[in-house]
């Protein structure tokens, strides 16, 4: 409105319409005038009277005075009748009064125009104070708002540090509202879960664990005790796999404390519980198989061994039931072991079962396993190719797996387990594979064991029985020589008696005969106690000790110094002969007889012996004999050693002819040999080996006796 | 001991032979003594205790020489029964026996016996045998009076 006003005083000038239009006015009124045109013209005054008034009230006013004397004197000086000149005289006043009116009417205008100026003004001057306290609050909104922006700029930084410090996090973290509702996750839940965070907002947080109640329950703990830490729980994938995890919660609550909702962690703890499984499945493994080998060696029937190992193989891959059997010699199953379940569930009578099991054909899945010696894994035993069935009353098999007993490489018998609620994997293979081996070696152990305690109970049986019958032996080979001692010492008493009391009494030729009868009991006792030394060689009660060469020859000579002396004979004993392994008694026999034997064969007028050791080697010592005497014919070299085999005539040398027999038995007793070089004539040379004595062979012996 | 009086030595023995080189073999030495001789446990005991053929002269022994496998009543029996009387507990009983057995010459030693004597089976060791066992208990050894 006001612009309005302003725009028509710009573009319109009164001044100049008022010069144009009262120059035009009296211009066309002077014309009409001359014209005699009166009416026309007269309201062309109203015109510039009207513009003039309206515009300069006052000025206009005298203006509109000044035109109205100017019509007025321009109709009196124009027409000459008075009734115009009364007529025009009259309108010169309603000019006036024209003028007067809208002079008036102006000025009010006027005086409107100013109020509402005024009015104006006052509006404007208040819109302008108005406008500064607008910029004035407008510049402190703006400060607040910059002031603001800085905040939420910072607050942005801060949400998005936290944001990314939860998503940095691989462990999945949940915040859940008091009711149980999820208000945020990280992406590690999305990935757990399989669900996208709008998803999951908003949800219940139990729908997503195996075990919702467990999962209300421990947000509620959370709720109830401020905090939780591994609480155990299995978040169940979208696609269905379980993650077993480990949760540590706490409430959150705004500043003024009111509990707001709970941060749920968790830890994925599958991997772990998988190696805890792994291990515990190891420890289960090892634990089986050290009850197998320990039962082994404790139980004595190995069907209790197979028993245990059944056991074992159930527990370590949670099998409903098997069994352990051996191909039999008629190429048919025997079993070892059978499961209590399997059979209860067979609801067969026990005996029946029993029976079922021995000799039975091979045939069915398992056949494979003895067939390839491999062990076969069947989860789906309905399809298999070599299924036959299962007799009437057997459950049905959902799992199989058969391992092959092997023992050296072959396959002798099975451990099959069935039924297994997951199926069997490679994992259980691999156990019962371990445990097969463990069960085969155990049993093979047990059996050879027991043919082992079968064989040493028989020897010690047939020792015993040996020992008893030689000491039974030897009571009787005592008692023997002495009942056939005992006539003969009273034929030796008697005949000495007659020799002593009745000699005078007696021919030369009686004498002969008593003589010769006690000869007789002399030599028949020395048969026997030779037959009695020569039996009891072979049965020494004490193992063999070490014996000095040289001391046994010091005490052998000793007791032969007579015949030495008696027949002049050198005698030279070798220095430094070596310690061997045996009896003194025996030993001092085999010197004994065979010096004496070098004596008494001897028609030299310088009889020579020597005694000593040949050789040494391979721990075995060559002591000779030797002598100068008769010698013996080479036929004779194996007969002189049997026994009573004898070369010569009584009379012309004494002796019963068991002396080498004995020495023969007593060498071979101790595994060695003996043998003569000679020729007659020219001496002899009698070699034996014995047993060279070290530390260690003793030990041997004595842990032999 | 009154070395006038002959020591007076039963001799209990089932073997006449052994009898007879019992008897030469005391008899060589330089002892008198009185031989007397039964051939079973049974006359040993008669004649221990005065019973049967044996009268109440029967004379007390200072020595019994006693064999263990008797005819009748074993020599073990007789050693029991001399040593579990009181009057002829102090006899010497000296064991001459072919047994070597352990258990009998145990068992001889805890009845009582004062010597036990394996027989040898070899004459001349029988022999010398007896004689010193006469040196020893006839000469060298006190025995009990006769009185006990």
């Amino acid at each position: 409105m006001v612009n309005g006003l302003a725009d028509v005083r710009l573009r319109w000038s009164p001044l100049a319409a008022i010069v144009v239009t009262t120059l035009a006015t009296i211009a066309i009124s002077i014309y009409c005038l001359l014209s005699g045109w009166v009416i026309i013209f007269q309201n062309l005054f109203y015109v510039p009277i009207i513009i003039a008034c309206f515009y300069y009230t006052k000025k206009g006013m005298a203006f509109s005075v000044v035109l109205a004397f100017i019509y007025f004197f321009l109709i009196i000086a124009f027409a000459r009748d008075p009734a115009v000149i009364l007529q025009a005289s009259t309108r010169a006043v309603v000019f006036v009064g024209i003028a007067g009116v809208t002079t008036f009417l102006s000025t009010t205008r006027r005086q409107v125009e100013d109020a509402l100026r005024r009015a104006r003004d006052e509006l404007e001057l208040r819109v302008r104070q108005r406008t500064a306290e607008v910029a004035r609050a407008n510049e402190r909104l703006q400060a607040e708002i910059a002031q603001r922006n800085k905040m939420e700029g910072e607050l942005r930084t801060a949400l998005s540090y936290n944001r990314r410090l939860l998503e940095a996090s691989l462990d999945p973290l949940v915040a859940i509202s008091e009711g149980g509702q999820i208000t945020d996750v990280n992406e590690a839940t999305e990935a757990v879960t399989g669900f996208s965070r709008h998803r999951l907002i908003g949800r219940d947080f139990s729908d997503y664990f195996t075990e919702p109640d467990k999962a209300r329950a421990g947000y509620k703990l959370v709720l109830k005790e401020g905090q939780v830490t591994d609480y155990p729980l299995t978040i169940r994938h979208v696609s269905g796999k379980e993650i077993d995890v480990l949760y540590n919660a706490t409430v959150y609550r705004n500043e003024q404390g009111q509990v707001q909702g709970v941060f749920a962690a968790a830890r994925d703890v599958t991997e772990r519980k998988r190696a805890e499984r792994r291990l515990a499945q190891r420890t289960m493994l090892l634990d089986g198989l050290n009850r197998v080998f320990r039962e082994a060696l404790t139980l004595e029937a190995e069907e209790e061994v197979g028993r245990t190992c059944l056991a074992v193989a159930e527990e370590l891959t949670g099998s409903k039931f098997g069994f352990i059997s051996e191909v039999n010699q008629a190429g048919r199953l025997d079993s070892i072991a059978l499961s209590d379940p399997g059979w209860e569930a067979c609801r067969l009578p026990r005996t029946r079962a029993v029976r079922l099991i021995r000799d039975m054909e091979i045939r069915g899945i398992w056949s494979r396993v003895l067939r390839t010696g491999e062990s076969q894994i069947v989860n789906d035993p309905a399809s298999d190719p070599d299924r036959v069935g299962t007799p009437k009353g057997h459950p049905p098999l959902t799992a199989f797996l058969g391992v092959p007993l092997k023992h050296r490489d072959k396959t002798f018998g099975l451990i099959a387990l069935a039924n297994k609620g997951s199926g069997y994997d490679s994992a259980d293979k691999d156990a019962i594979e371990a445990l097969s081996a463990a069960f085969a070696e155990a049993l093979m152990r047990k059996r050879a064991e027991t043919g082992r305690k079968r064989a040493e109970e028989q020897l010690r049986q047939a020792v015993a029985e040996l020992e008893a019958k030689n000491q039974e032996l030897d009571a009787f080979t005592y008692s023997i020589s002495h009942d056939l001692k005992e006539p003969l010492r009273t034929m030796e008493a008697f005949s000495h008696f007659l020799l002593d009391d009745y000699i005078e009494r007696l021919d030369e030729q009686g004498r002969d005969y008593l003589t010769r009868m006690g000869n007789a009991s002399v030599h028949m006792k020395h048969l026997i106690e030779d037959l009695l030394t020569l039996s009891r060689i072979p049965r020494q009660s004490s193992p063999p000790t070490r014996i000095d060469v040289g001391q046994v020859l010091g005490d052998v000579v000793e007791g032969l110094r007579a015949a030495v002396e008696e027949k002049r004979t050198t005698l030279e004993v070798q220095d430094g002969l070596p310690a061997i392994l045996g009896h003194a008694p025996l030993i001092e026999h085999v010197f004994g007889n065979l010096i004496g034997n070098a004596l008494k064969f001897n028609e030299s007028d310088h009889p020579v012996v020597k005694v000593g050791v040949r050789n040494v080697e391979d721990g075995t010592a060559t002591f000779y004999v030797q002598d100068n005497g008769i010698g013996i014919e080479p036929q004779y070299h194996e007969r002189i050693f049997g026994v009573f085999q004898r070369l010569h005539r009584r009379e012309e040398y004494e002796g019963t002819g068991a002396g080498l027999a004995i020495v023969k038995r007593v060498v071979e007793g101790y595994g060695g040999r003996i043998w003569v070089e000679s020729k007659l004539g020219a001496g002899a040379t009698f070699l034996f080996t014995l047993p060279v004595w070290t530390e260690a062979a003793e030990t041997v012996e004595e842990k032999a006796a | 001991v009154d070395r006038l009086k002959p020591v007076q030595i039963l001799l209990v023995e089932d073997n006449p032979d052994d009898v007879e080189i019992t008897r030469r073999a005391l008899s060589l030495g330089r002892i008198a003594n009185d031989l007397h001789v039964t051939r079973d446990g049974q006359e040993a005991l008669d004649f221990l205790f005065r019973q049967g053929q044996y009268g109440a002269a029967t004379p007390r022994p200072d020595l019994i020489l006693l064999d263990l496998n008797l005819p009748k009543v074993n020599g073990m029996e007789v050693l029991e029964r001399v040593k579990s009387k009181g009057g002829l507990c102090p006899i010497p009983v000296i064991m001459l026996t072919a047994s070597n057995r352990d258990e009998d010459v145990a068992r001889s030693y805890n009845l009582g016996s004062n010597t036990y004597i394996q027989k040898p089976v070899e004459f001349d060791k029988f022999f010398r045998a007896i004689e010193v066992l006469g040196e020893y208990w006839i000469i060298i050894a006190t025995l009990p009076p006769k009185a006990a």
